[in-house]
This record gives structure tokens, sequence and C-alpha cells, in this order.
């Protein structure tokens, strides 16, 4: 057989084009070949064709932390084979992660880090103090980028916002605050807070985030309620809603259809979306979206007693959900209905699941 | 359908374009099935097609397989055309969905050559800027790929490793879970 003929450069980026993202190994390999293959995969204009190509950013994996006793071991789980990346400090935990940035809080220095897995970065930003100049034991917090109008499909290494948000409480049982860090000005904004009333002693306090639109939510007590952060840059308003009827702490905060803020709780085998819907009066609800029947999707123990279905992450852009069913983990796709296994193998007692995106 | 659609139908089906290959084979082909190609389709509409086209990058053999998938791809352009339906229409929607089956298990099919056919059939794809084929083929090399190790890659595509050992280790060194 006679060898293939030798093809140009821009053929050539056509077939790397068209390697699979969400197997980033496979980009590696192939820039393993020979020079060409590594030029055109390290070439700027090529990754930014690929990424325009394959539109999503393509999910690298995500963060669960392993419960241990007063130590929280964060460990990256790429999707697709793949072992873990190193992170800047064994002591820390994953607070939140989101274009293609990972935020951690280090038990040791008591830091707030940013950290680019891909190329190894960190940056470290002291923990924000509340009204009375100390710190919260109980906070949350988001990174997001701070570039308008941007796709996030290369924007890690550009100025990013922190929103960070704690709980104290106070003579009337709880209160919220919050404050925004910016990696341009390197300093926190002034302080905004609201009242929560009582606050339940629940497992997760101040729990995960979503950025829909323009403002960011947290889920606090374990889902039973939702913390709204709306920022503009110049005015900043925190308020509370009121979380959809599911079961809390099995629920997560997932993008609507049509960007806006929505929810994802199972109950029994099915996965029930919602979507927060403003009406005429100026008075959001809660609507039920959709329904996707797990036991029909998942190839595992249904029927079993035993088997337990927990909402334990949500992927913004990729629109996918992760669910925990006998210690392994899913992904359902919203879009397509769709359901794959991971690799991933959850660690008993662990309830937390970042999900880190972007691609390069 | 409208009787006037078939008759137009019918004066494309006469336009017939011939292609000539590098080893001066001619081909016959409907305008309708030629215009699938970018290339071709601006040289008709330059009106330099009398007399043939000369296509002295693709030989008769690569030719012959060129055609076979714009005649294939050409009919499907025109179902998509001709048919009055919406695509809300569900019985549509059923026939649109069979019809496209098929064309994927034709796709299938035509890309079951060896890897110098399946170059030789991207180099024509874009010489003649036929997008649909570029992507099919590009795509099956890229699917070849897909879990192989370097030197694999290598021995497939008949590659000569050019790095140095040096920018291979430092390479490795950076991306070493990549090759676990």
């Amino acid at each position: 057989m006679a060898p293939p003929p030798a093809l140009m450069d821009d053929l050539i980026g056509e077939i790397l084009l068209r390697l699979p993202p969400d197997d980033p190994a496979c980009l590696f390999r192939a820039a393993l070949v020979c020079k060409p293959w590594r030029r055109l995969l390290s070439d700027d204009a090529f990754l930014r064709r690929y990424r325009a190509f394959h539109r999503t950013p393509p999910v690298l994996g995500f963060f669960h932390d392993g419960h241990h006793i007063f130590r929280f071991v964060p460990r990256f789980f790429p999707v697709c084979g793949a072992s873990p990346i190193p992170h800047p400090d064994p002591d820390c935990w994953t607070v939140d992660c989101r274009h293609g940035r990972v935020l951690l809080h280090s038990l040791a220095t008591s830091h707030l880090m940013v950290w680019d897995p891909i190329a190894g970065d960190h940056e470290e930003i002291p923990l924000p103090v509340n009204e009375d100049d100390e710190e919260s034991e109980l906070f949350t917090a988001a990174v997001i980028c701070a570039s308008g109008g941007c796709s996030h499909l290369d924007c890690r290494r550009g100025p990013y916002l922190i929103v960070f948000a704690g709980a104290d409480s106070d003579d009337e049982g709880g209160v919220a605050w919050a404050r925004v860090y910016s990696s341009v000005s390197d300093d926190w904004s002034s302080l905004v807070s609201v009242h929560l009333g009582p606050v339940l002693d629940a497992g997760d306090v101040m729990g995960k985030s979503l950025l829909a639109g323009d403002a960011l939510y947290f889920t606090i007590e374990e889902g039973r309620r939702i913390l709204k952060y709306e920022y503009d840059m110049v005015e900043q308003e925190l308020s509370v809603i009121k979380a959809p009827p599911v079961i809390a702490g099995n629920m997560a905060l997932v993008t609507a259809e049509g960007g806006g803020l929505g929810a994802a709780g199972v109950k029994g085998y099915s996965l029930h979306l919602w979507s927060w819907r403003i009406g005429p009066d100026s008075i959001g609800e809660w609507v039920p979206d959709r329904v996707i029947e797990l036991d029909k999707m998942i190839s595992i123990g249904i029927g079993d007693p035993t088997t337990k279905l927990n909402v334990i992450g949500f992927a913004e852009g990729a629109g996918s959900i992760f669910i925990n069913a006998n210690d392994s983990i899913f992904i359902v796709e919203v879009k397509s209905g769709t359901v794959r296994k991971t690799i991933g193998k959850r660690d008993h007692g662990s309830t937390t699941l970042r999900v880190s995106m972007s691609m390069e | 359908m409208a009787s006037a659609g078939s008759g137009d139908e019918k004066a494309a089906a006469a336009a017939m374009i011939t292609l000539i290959s590098s080893d001066n084979e001619k081909f016959e082909v409907t305008e309708a099935t030629a215009t699938l190609s970018q290339t071709i389709r601006h040289m008709i509409e330059d009106g330099c097609t009398d007399g043939g086209v000369p296509l002295p990058n693709v030989t008769s053999k690569i030719l012959a397989r060129v055609i076979e998938y714009c005649k294939k791809h050409a009919t499907a352009a025109a179902g998509e055309e001709g048919s009055s339906s919406s695509f809300s229409d569900a019985a549509f929607l059923e026939v649109d969905r069979a019809f496209l089956e098929e064309l994927e298990e034709f796709d299938d099919a035509f890309l079951e050559v060896d890897r110098a056919t399946l170059f030789d059939l991207i180099l024509a794809a874009n010489y003649l800027d036929i997008k649909g084929l570029l992507n099919l083929t590009c795509q099956k090399v890229a699917d070849s790929v897909k879990g192989k190790t370097p030197e694999q890659i290598r021995e497939m595509y008949n590659i000569v490793n050019d790095l140095t050992p040096e920018e291979e280790a430092e390479i490795r060194r950076e991306t070493q879970w990549a090759f676990e």
C-alpha cells in the first residue's frame, strides 16, 4: 500500500481541529507526533479556532473534597482518564471554580487562593472581614471573569472578581454579608448585608454558587433558601429567595432554559428541573420545567432499595448536572437529556462538588 | 410538490458539466452534483466550464469517489429544497430522519478506504472546496488518532518524528498525565 500523501499544514489543522474536546489527553499526545503538529497545537490562533469549532468549553474535570476530620483535601478528577493535577496547597478546600479558575481556601494561612490549574499559577488573597472587623467562620465565595461581554472560552488569564458571602449570628438570628474583590484594584469592596432570621444548623449553611444573568446565587442552609447577589460594579444588593419545593440537601442551582436561575432536584429516581420566573406583579416563583426519569437512563442497581440518587453539582456553560448514585458519578446533559458515567468515584461522606471548565 | 418544481429539476438535470481528471478521464455530471464543489460553482458562475473542467490535482480514481459522494449529497440537498413541508410537520420529520440515517450509512461506507485514499480524498475535498466531504474525511482521521500513542500516530500516517529528544522530554514532562 502506498504511504499516505503528505498534507499541507492547514489540512493537518483541519484534522487536529476535530480531535475531541472531551479527551484533552489526546491533544497532548498529538503534540508529540512531530514539530508541525506541536506548532499548530500550541498556536494561539489554532486554539481560538478549536474553541470556536467546539463552541462550549469542555468540562475538564471536577473537584470534590474528600471529607476528613478537620481536613479537606481537594482532588481533581478528570472526566476522561488522566490523573490528578497537583494543586498548590495540600491543606485547603475547593470553594468554587468557574471560567478556568479554581478558588481555594487554605486552612494553613486562612487565605483565599485563585488557582489556574492548567498553568499551575496561583494568587493569594486575604479573607475579607465583616462589619466588626472579624472573619466569618461560615462563608462561601464565587470566582468569576471580570471582562464584560466575554465568551469565557479563553479568559482565565484576564481580570476576575471574587464574590465573598459570609454568615454570622446576631440577636435576631443570622445575617449574611457580601463583599466583592477585584483583581484589578486588588481590594475588597464595601459591605452589603441582609438579615436571615433564624438559621438552620445545617451542614452546608453557605453553599455553592450559580452565575445566571447579572446575578450570583448561593444555596444557603443546604438549599432550603437561596442568597441572591446582584452587582453592576457600582452598586451591590443582597437578598434571599425561597428554594423550589425539592428535598433540601438534594438539589443544585442550574442554568434554566433562557439563561436564568434554575434548580434541579431528585425525587426518587426522577430529576426535576425548575426555573425561577418573575410574574407580572414582579413577584418571583418557581415553575416546574421538565422531569428526566433517571431509572431509564442509569444502568445501575435501580430497584435496589439502597440506591440513592443525589444531585451533587452543575457545570455552568456545559449545562451538565452531576448525580451521585451508589458511589458512582453520572453526568446528565440537560439539553439532550442524555446520561453518561464518569470514572470518578465519590468518597463516602463528601457532599460537595465543584466543576471546572475551560480548555487550553 | 408543484409541477413547476419538477420542471426546474429537469432543467437542472439537463445542464451537464464535464470534469477531466489528471489522467485525462472525462466524467459527465449534473450541475447540481458539480456545484457541491465551491471551486466548480465559481467556474460555472464565471462561465468557464465549456469544453470541460480540467482538474490536474485529482486522479480519475479519486475523482470517481468524489463524484459518488457529491451525487448522493446533491440528492439530499435537492430533497430539502424541493419539499414544501415545514420542519414542524411530523410526517416530514419522519421521512427526513430516515433519509438522514441513510445518508449517514452512505458516509460510513464511503469512508471504508485505505489511509492513502483517505488522504487523497482530503486533498481533493480541499482543492475542490467541498465542505461536507472535507469535514467527513478530516473527522475520520481525527477519530483514528484518538486513543493512539504518538508512535502509533506517526506509523499510521507515515510521519517523521522531527522533535529533538530534549523537546520530546519537555513536552512529556509538562503533560505527563496525558501519557498514563
